[in-house]
């Protein structure tokens, strides 16, 4: 049996979920998924049988992890598929061997790691944290099993709020994102006006957030936004999995200066040179 | 008390030599997120006065390379430092053989993940192997009696705020301001004075079945020339996309 993990928040079912489940009904064996607090059973027909755990206690996804480790004591799941999210990460657990960054998984799972600079193909059973996008979500309306299960959860994690984002610029709509990573840290005024007379605005790897030299709304990637530009020109941005899992761009362009940054496979067109030089050049000629 | 664990990985600026059977990169650094567990337990330590130790991981290789962010640590205000050298080995060997030593603190930090980490997550493993909370993706900390107030990052500026039982684990994943400066001279005066222990602990070898790849090649297309070249057949490609 597969344990698909569904990720919710808020009460509704992320869209992960619907990528694990193309995955997990291609492997053939048969499907639990397991949805966590009150949320909205939907989607989910392409199970076989939905596990749910219910209680208000449990809309916080911080306890996900002990519900999880108590279901795979009762249920024994050979393989447990779950999103490799800011929550689903949290879910790797000690009991049971977890791969991490996975992208796919057949008779081997393959992974990305090394910041995208070295790629593993590893025999292995037991938790796969699945980067978002490995698969096309499959989303089955209609009537599926629902047990419900209760658990007992003795660790005291409390969920006090939840801080909602503030957005000064919407990096999601815009039709050109200049990305600035750490290889492009001096230059982020450059940046701006590269943007502005592209009609565009500027996004970040995680380093520059970080950093505080650009806001979160910013971010790029698996811990910031996914954005659809019809261009994106990546300056300075090694091109990890976390990073491009965010970047559903029409078009990649990027400058670096390591030949073998991962950002260009990605890319349709790159530039190996150093962006301090080439983007005041660039911008001359643009503006 | 408060521990941090920092581990040596490999420094992806560098490169590596990627074998069927092994990575093996030019040179090694201090995972930076576990840096920035160092500096999350040093202001813990100034707020609340805890006492902070860390404990470094390197392999063989990578054993000599971890002691200049350990006197890094101590020059930003840990009180002691350990460190441990591991054989080919797992996250779960790891924590097998450091419950031990952890038990005796009630905060335990460390970076939510490693480059080099695709087979177990160390801080999930070790709270397991504790008995005690883990939430990673921590941005924040607090002391609050006998629990820790964290926000817990979503993503995109989203977080949670958690309230957590002590004893418990932390993988640490950002900053809220930037990481201390430490003067080349205090640093040095560090690596004089203060010591790093040895912790006589045995990790065992846990060896996987796995194959290392060169990615595939990329199928972009280079622009080369001189840089006004470049810029200049940039401009026009970038025009003819947007327009
Ligand atoms: C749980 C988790 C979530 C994460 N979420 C995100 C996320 O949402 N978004 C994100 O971006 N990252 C995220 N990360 C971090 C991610 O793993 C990488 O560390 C990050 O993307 C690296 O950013 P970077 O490419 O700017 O920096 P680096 O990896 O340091 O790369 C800098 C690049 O710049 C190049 N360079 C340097 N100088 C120059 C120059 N003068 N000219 C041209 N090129 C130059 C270098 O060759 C290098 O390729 C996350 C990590 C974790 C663990």
């Amino acid at each position: 049996m597969i344990l698909v993990y569904a990720e919710t928040f808020e009460g509704k079912i992320s869209d992960v979920t619907f990528e694990l489940l193309r995955k997990a009904r291609e492997l053939g064996d048969e499907i639990w998924t397991v949805v966590i607090g009150n949320a909205e059973i939907e989607g989910l027909g392409a199970s076989d049988k939905v596990i749910h755990v219910e209680g208000e206690r449990f809309n916080n996804p911080a306890l996900h992890r002990y519900v999880l480790r108590k279901l795979i004591e009762k249920y024994k799941p050979k393989k447990i598929l779950i999103g490799n999210t800011p929550i689903g990460i949290d879910l790797a657990l000690g009991i049971m061997p977890t791969l991490v960054s996975c992208v796919d998984l057949d008779s081997k799972a393959k992974v990305v790691s090394y910041g995208g600079k070295v790629f593993v193909e590893v025999e292995f059973e037991g938790i796969y944290l699945i980067n978002r996008g490995s698969f096309e979500p499959l989303k089955v309306d209609g009537e599926v099993e629902v047990e419900k299960v209760s658990i007992d959860v003795d660790k005291e994690i409390e969920l006090l709020d939840v801080i909602k984002p503030e957005v000064d610029v919407d990096i999601t709509k815009a039709d050109v994102v200049v990305g600035v990573g750490r290889g492009a840290q001096n230059i982020v005024d450059l940046a701006e006006d590269l943007a502005e007379s592209l009609g565009g605005v500027v996004g970040a790897s995680r380093p520059l957030v970080d950093q505080g030299i650009l806001p979160p709304s910013r971010q790029v990637g698996r811990s910031g936004r996914t954005i659809s530009p019809k261009l994106y020109l990546a300056l300075g941005i090694s091109g990890a999995m976390e990073h491009v899992e965010g970047v559903k761009a029409k078009n990649v362009i990027a400058i670096n200066k390591d030949r073998k940054a991962p950002i260009f496979r990605i890319s349709r067109y790159g530039v190996v040179g150093d962006v301090e030089e080439i983007v005041p050049l660039l911008l001359e000629r643009l503006r | 008390m408060i521990c941090v664990i920092v581990r040596a990985v490999p420094d992806l600026v560098e490169g590596l030599e990627i074998e069927e059977r092994d990575v093996r990169p030019y040179r090694y650094i201090a995972n930076e997120l576990d840096e920035y567990a160092v500096e999350h337990a040093v202001s813990l330590k100034e707020k609340y006065n805890e006492r902070v130790e860390v404990i470094g991981i390197a392999s063989e290789d990578a054993y000599d390379e971890i002691d200049e962010s350990l006197y890094m640590a101590i020059a930003k205000g840990v009180d002691k430092a350990y460190k441990v050298k591991i054989p080919k080995t797992t996250s779960y060997k790891i924590a097998d053989a450091l419950s031990d030593f952890l038990k005796k603190f009630d905060i335990i930090l460390t970076g939510t993940l490693a480059v080099d980490e695709f087979y177990g997550v160390l801080g999930a493993t070790i709270a397991d192997k504790l008995d005690i909370p883990y939430v990673g993706g921590v941005r924040s900390i607090e002391i609050e009696g006998d629990s820790v107030i964290v926000k817990k990052e979503l993503g995109g500026g989203a977080y949670l705020v958690l309230k957590v039982k002590k004893p418990a684990l932390f993988g640490i994943l950002s900053l809220e301001k930037p990481p201390r400066y430490v003067p080349i001279s205090k640093l040095r005066s560090v690596m004089r004075s203060a010591e790093i222990e040895e912790l006589k602990v045995k990790v065992e070898e846990d060896v996987l079945d796995v194959r290392f790849l060169e990615p595939p090649k990329p199928e972009v297309e280079f622009i080369d020339g001189d840089p006004e070249e470049v810029a200049e057949k940039l401009a026009e490609i970038i025009r003819g996309l947007i327009s």
